[in-house]
């Protein structure tokens, strides 16, 4: 098969958009198959929206971490791993001490749902996870930033920036907006956190690009030059302008195409 | 967290002073630490990175309002025209960036302006430390601005602001149309949950 092959699941209450190039035409869809069944087996353990959750009944402190699948250990220990990475700036932590790691699994899981992909013997691919990009190297594609007053799904909207994957950065994470509102909280002053309207952060790993985003959002311009001693670029949206422009920050490195 | 407000309060110091840039759009303002507060660590590493990092920076600037000024002082008339539009010019910055100086208009008047001036922004308080911005103007244009104060004594505010001061590049972002193979912003929830929840929400007769 030639040409583009572009589909669209849902897992997780959330859209995953895949785009295959070049993808062998029996493959893919069973590929995309394996992919979204990944997706939804990862929402069966870490949601916090069904009581049936392995998530679910751990926090409830039904079942120890032994009694979940590995997975869920794998998960949460990143979630510490991060915490500490992050200066603290990404912190799962709730307030009775529980972990809840809902802010990373999104990344993770399509970091490891993607390995199905590579059954559909495609030259390249993307998964556009809601959100957050993930692409093969290779064939560079331009990603657009989405203007942070937009809600629902940005596809089609005027993006504020446009960087391009596929070459040194294959992962782009994207955190705040308009989607939900004052959903990340400081965790050092337990305050709603409104250090940036929104964040952007550019690298080679989904789940990484996606802490780093949130902990960039939560913690504010203290986090970043621990994103960039990583090799991450970030694009910060500080504020609105009264003309419908917006002040924002690039690391030197930022992958803009503007 | 605290530290985070530094930047945020430096940043607000370069943008106040951007409304002189639209004088001198070619001229590209370096922001350095004067006074370092602590002898060796901060100071040094600010300088060098910064010339290439705001080289961005001011095309953001309007440069319309230079145009503007022009007309005004065209309406006016007269041989001094360029000597006066330049010392308009020169008191915007300042007086957006100083209020303390109210003295400012006497070397205003003056026909003979000084060559190079410097002005010095109010200095803003808050928890993590002071902050002032200063620019040094030539002949009505911005050339230089600099960061007299930042932050804390700490070390720790010296370093964060050293580092985080002069790294990232200043931009202004507008939407525009473009043609994209996907987009990057916040979670957002699939249209047909979205549906989904209204139904229920209909069903349960709210």
């Amino acid at each position: 098969m030639t040409g583009t092959y572009r589909v669209t699941v849902h897992a997780m209450a959330m859209p995953f958009v895949v785009e295959l190039d070049d993808a062998d035409p029996e493959a893919a869809e069973p590929a995309i198959a394996a992919f979204h069944a990944d997706l939804v087996w990862a929402d069966e353990v870490f949601s916090l929206w069904r009581d049936d959750s392995y998530l679910s009944a751990h926090l409830r402190g039904d079942i120890a971490l032994d009694e979940a699948p590995r997975e869920l250990r794998e998960v949460l220990e990143a979630c510490e791993w991060y915490r500490e990475a992050t200066g603290g700036g990404f912190d799962a932590r709730r307030d009775d001490g529980v972990l809840d790691p809902t802010g990373l699994v999104k990344g993770w899981a399509v970091a490891r749902a993607s390995r199905h992909l590579r059954g559909a013997r495609a030259s390249g691919w993307m998964v556009g996870a809601s959100g957050d990009i993930l692409a093969t190297g290779g064939r560079l594609r331009r990603i657009g930033i989405a203007d942070p007053r937009v809600t629902g799904d940005p596809t089609g909207t005027p993006v504020v920036d446009v960087v391009e994957l596929g070459g040194a950065f294959t992962a782009l994470a994207t955190s705040g907006g308009a989607q939900v509102v004052d959903h990340i909280w400081d965790p050092t002053t337990g305050e709603v956190a409104r250090h940036y309207m929104q964040v952007s952060v550019a690298g080679t790993d989904l789940t990484e690009c996606d802490a780093w985003a949130t902990a960039i959002a939560g913690g504010g311009p203290r986090i970043v030059p621990g994103a960039l001693e990583r090799g991450l670029e970030v694009l910060l949206i500080a504020g609105g302008r009264y003309d419908g422009t917006y002040d924002a920050q690039t690391s030197p490195g930022w992958p803009s195409v503007r | 967290m605290r530290a985070s407000r530094a930047v945020v309060v430096a940043g607000g110091c370069a943008a106040i002073v951007g409304a002189g840039w639209a004088v001198s759009p070619k001229e590209l303002p370096t922001l350095d630490l004067v006074a370092p507060s602590t002898p060796e660590a901060s100071a040094t590493p600010s300088a060098s990175p910064t010339p290439t990092a705001t080289a961005a920076a001011s095309p953001s600037a309007v440069p319309s309002d230079d145009e503007a000024e022009d007309d005004t002082d065209d309406d006016k008339g007269g041989e001094r025209d360029e000597d006066e539009s330049d010392d308009a010019a020169t008191p915007q910055p300042s007086r957006t960036a100083t209020p303390v100086e109210t003295a400012e208009p006497d070397p205003v008047v003056t026909p003979v302006e000084p060559a190079t001036q410097t002005f010095d922004g109010p200095v803003v308080t808050n928890p993590r430390g002071q902050y002032q911005a200063r620019i040094t103007v030539e002949g009505g244009t911005v050339t230089d601005v600099q960061a007299v104060v930042a932050g804390t004594q700490d070390a720790q505010s010296v370093q964060i602001n050293a580092k985080a001061i002069p790294i990232l590049r200043d931009e202004v972002l507008a939407a525009q149309t473009w043609d994209v193979a996907a987009v990057s912003g916040a979670s957002f929830t699939s249209p047909a949950f979205i549906e989904s929840l209204r139904g229920a929400f209909g069903q349960a007769g709210l």
